[in-house]
């Protein structure tokens, strides 16, 4: 650690370099001047630069460096540096127009920004770093720079930083093909889309288990190296981690099942909500009341009974009460609640709404009305709706209605 | 307290050759008594590695940003051609340091209005060999070939510079060097003595190609590894190579000086060590890394480097080497002498632009000998065909 220290103060010593100064102040005055030039207001006022777009601020700064580089040639200074940033600065923008002009047509914008900020920036990001650590010094020197000791196992710079790299883009790279073959075993094997995107899960988390352990032999860990770590997750799951880890197995276990996919609802504490993800450790639940979403941890579907609408359909039954005076004919009530259910939006005709008398009384006879609806979560839309319709049709025979 | 960074490019044919414990061994001493000389200055030596082959392009590139180093670890020739294509500065030191040199070393860096480059050390050509299956060293080719043919595995190389120590102990050094001055026309008939001299070293190197104990190898890298692995019991290397032979094999290294022959001494190959100077120095970094040069010359740094480093020689005739104390630095005194008696030297002969571009051609002559695909005589012919191109 002590020799990557001294090679990072080192590099310092460039800027004590008046090759080095004159070419940062003219990348410094290049920059201002591009930005300068694009925030003017005369910019405007050119009649030739009407015709073009105003250009952008890092597409300014980017010509006024390369304008920078045969003025400094032709005054005899050196300008390789300012040719470098140049160049970076070229790539930034060129992947500005990748994901403007490319991405965003070809991709749904979810996908493209995942796409961009995942892997394309990242890699360019990484590319600047390693571009300028090598102009600074030697990338093969530095790789070899020691870092410490683990479990035994000498850990240098570049045995580091490779399988850092390497983890990454078998994390986010191990989407696409853990997709692929999660749909040809779903065509092939004709799986439902519950257990689909498990295999899908199962395959990523594959991938990334069998990158860990390529990396810590590439990082030249011992055999004893790795059972410590063993013994130290086994302790771990037995007790700090046992939750997370309780959680992740429900989740897989859910996925496969498919009794908790997204889009279906169930009841939580009294009320319908929709499951928007399933994740590994918790589900994500809408709730249409408030909109509010929910945050339930898997295990709990484990370990507590879930009333679901929507398990082998999605039809929901709904009931209303209600009392009308004794004096009016039983067959009549029972007749115009069906007829008010029939016509009501949201009430499906099959299964047919269904009216019951519940109870004779002195004055009043209560009766139940019960209904199917497609959407579980229409409920109180459908329920309001219809006693708006009750008590308009039961309003106009002058037929009281409570 | 000024703090100054000085960017050192250390350059070698391979960056496992190179011991950094070893660099800082000769370094660190020196920054020593400049920090006793400068207590105000704050030194930071960040040293970086470089491969012979990607030394130009890199060194472009990075002066070009003004990224450069202050100081190059080279050897001498690569020193001039650096300073030809105009990587590195030309450098101007006290009378006093001149006069300090080695002649024979002034003589190498020395160009109009100053020096390519400030001479440091000398690593010498030698033989390594693995104690344990040769209790002493052979001191003549027949000798090596004896050693052969009891079962010891000899490992040479086809590489025309690590090959020339053979050419003094048969006399075709002075052949080849005649060869190479000759204004004489192509077509004119080759004196007699001298292809027979070059002939008889062919034959040499034919029959010992035919001895199922020697190994001929293509690079210098394969014979290392081989005397490292114990595939091999004698090779010839360089006096830079030792602590990395020193690592593997301990105590059970053996050097000396390479064998003579019927015809003279061994011809051995001697890398002279310098200091170039980078173009992308402020003032004041060129003249610590100047004075940082011309401390590495005082006669006592100049012992102590050869003492802690134990494969260098000094550049300063008045720095006397420790013999006494060391028994591999005393062989290295002997290489070197060899180095010296023999004036048509691998150096002064092989580095001569003449030959140079046809080293590949001359490697292509050897590999064909050495596997039998074309005799002796056809070989020396092929030779001088080469050496008497214009």
């Amino acid at each position: 650690m002590g020799d990557l220290l001294l090679a990072m103060f080192s590099w310092l010593g460039f800027l004590q370099r008046p090759d080095v100064q004159k070419q940062l102040v003219v990348i410094g005055l290049a920059m201002l001047l591009g930005r300068w030039l694009v925030q003017s207001p005369w910019l405007g006022w050119m009649p030739r630069m009407r015709w073009i777009k105003k250009p952008s601020i890092p597409l300014a700064e980017e010509v006024a460096l390369v304008v920078a580089i045969p003025l400094l040639i032709m005054a005899g200074q050196q300008s390789g540096l300012v040719l470098l940033v140049a160049q970076l600065k070229a790539a930034w923008l060129s992947l500005g127009l990748v994901e403007h002009q490319l991405l965003n047509r070809w991709l749904d914008p979810v996908t493209a920004s995942r796409l961009s900020s995942r892997l394309l920036r990242p890699a360019l990001l990484l590319s600047t770093v390693l571009i300028g650590l090598d102009a600074v010094d030697n990338l093969q020197e530095l790789s070899n720079l020691p870092l410490g000791r683990l479990f035994g196992s000498a850990i240098n710079l570049g045995s580091l930083f490779r399988v850092a790299v390497m983890l990454y883009v078998l994390a986010i790279g191990s989407g696409p093909p853990a997709t692929a073959l999660g749909w040809l075993c779903q065509r092939g094997l004709e799986m439902g889309d519950g257990s689909r995107r498990a295999l899908e899960l199962i395959l990523r988390y594959c991938l990334v288990s069998i990158g860990i352990i390529w990396a810590l032999g590439d990082l030249g860990f011992s055999q004893t190296g790795l059972f410590a770590i063993a013994g130290g997750l086994s302790v771990g799951l037995g007790f700090g981690v046992k939750e997370v880890f309780s959680n992740f197995i429900s989740g897989l276990w859910l996925l496969f099942e498919g009794s908790v996919r997204p889009g279906e609802v169930l009841i939580i504490d009294g009320e319908a909500c929709e499951v928007r993800r399933l994740g590994l450790r918790a589900a994500v639940l809408w709730r249409r009341s408030d909109n509010a979403e929910l945050l339930i941890p898997n295990q709990t579907f484990f370990t507590s009974t879930t009333a679901t609408y929507t398990g082998s359909d999605r039809m929901r039954r709904g009931v209303l009460m209600a009392s009308v005076a004794s004096s009016i004919s039983p067959a009549e009530v029972i007749a115009r609640l069906e007829e008010v259910a029939r016509v009501q939006a949201g009430v499906l005709a099959e299964p047919a709404a269904r009216a019951t008398v519940e109870q004779f009384g002195n004055a009043t006879s209560s009766y139940k009305l019960t209904y199917w609806m497609a959407d579980p979560l229409t409920i109180r839309e459908i329920s309001n709706d219809l006693k708006l319709a009750l008590w308009s049709n039961f309003k106009a025979e002058e037929i009281s209605l409570s | 307290m000024q703090r100054q960074t000085l960017i050192v490019y250390v350059v070698a044919p391979d960056s496992a050759s190179l011991s950094k414990a070893n660099l800082r061994s000769v370094w660190d001493p020196i920054l020593r008594t400049y920090k006793r000389l400068h207590p105000d200055v704050h030194m930071n030596l960040n040293v970086i590695v470089f491969q012979e082959q990607q030394l130009k392009q890199e060194l472009r590139r990075r002066n070009g940003r003004g990224l450069g180093p202050d100081l190059l670890i080279v050897n001498a020739s690569t020193a001039v051609d650096l300073l030809n294509e105009g990587l590195t500065s030309k450098i101007q030191v006290p009378a006093a340091v001149q006069n300090s040199l080695e002649p024979w070393v002034r003589s190498r860096v020395e160009v109009k209005g100053g020096l390519t480059a400030l001479p440091v050390a000398i690593e010498p050509q030698l033989s390594c060999y693995n104690r344990t299956r040769i209790p002493s060293p052979p001191a003549t080719l027949k000798e090596l070939m004896e050693l052969a043919a009891k079962g010891r595995q000899i490992g040479l190389s086809i590489f025309p510079q690590s090959l020339w120590w053979t050419t003094g102990p048969l006399g075709a050094n002075q052949a080849i060097w005649h060869l190479l001055q000759s204004k004489a026309s192509p077509l004119e008939p080759v004196d007699a003595r001298e292809r027979a001299r070059i002939t008889a070293w062919l034959t040499w190197l034919g029959d010992a190609s035919r001895q199922s104990h020697v190994n001929f190898f293509n690079n210098d890298e394969d014979l290392l590894d081989g005397l490292s692995k114990g595939k091999l019991d004698w090779i010839s290397c360089l006096s830079f190579n030792l602590p990395r032979l020193k690592q593997t094999m301990g105590e059970n290294l053996g050097v000396a000086s390479l064998p003579a022959g019927p015809n003279g001494p061994a011809s051995p190959g001697s890398l002279l060590r310098v200091l170039a100077f980078g173009i992308n120095s402020s003032p004041r970094t060129r003249q610590i890394a100047m004075d940082l040069g011309i401390l590495q010359l005082n006669p006592l740094a100049q012992r102590t480097s050869s003492l802690n480093s134990q494969q260098m020689l000094p550049v300063n005739r008045y720095a006397t080497p420790p013999v006494s104390s060391s028994s591999r630095l005393k062989a290295l005194v002997n290489a070197q002498e060899q180095f010296q008696q023999s004036y048509f030297n691998a150096e002064s002969t092989l580095s001569l632009n003449r030959i140079k571009k046809h080293m590949p051609e001359i490697e292509s002559i050897f590999t064909k000998l050495v596997v039998d695909v074309i005799k002796p005589e056809q070989a020396s012919q092929q030779l001088i065909d080469i050496l008497r191109q214009p």
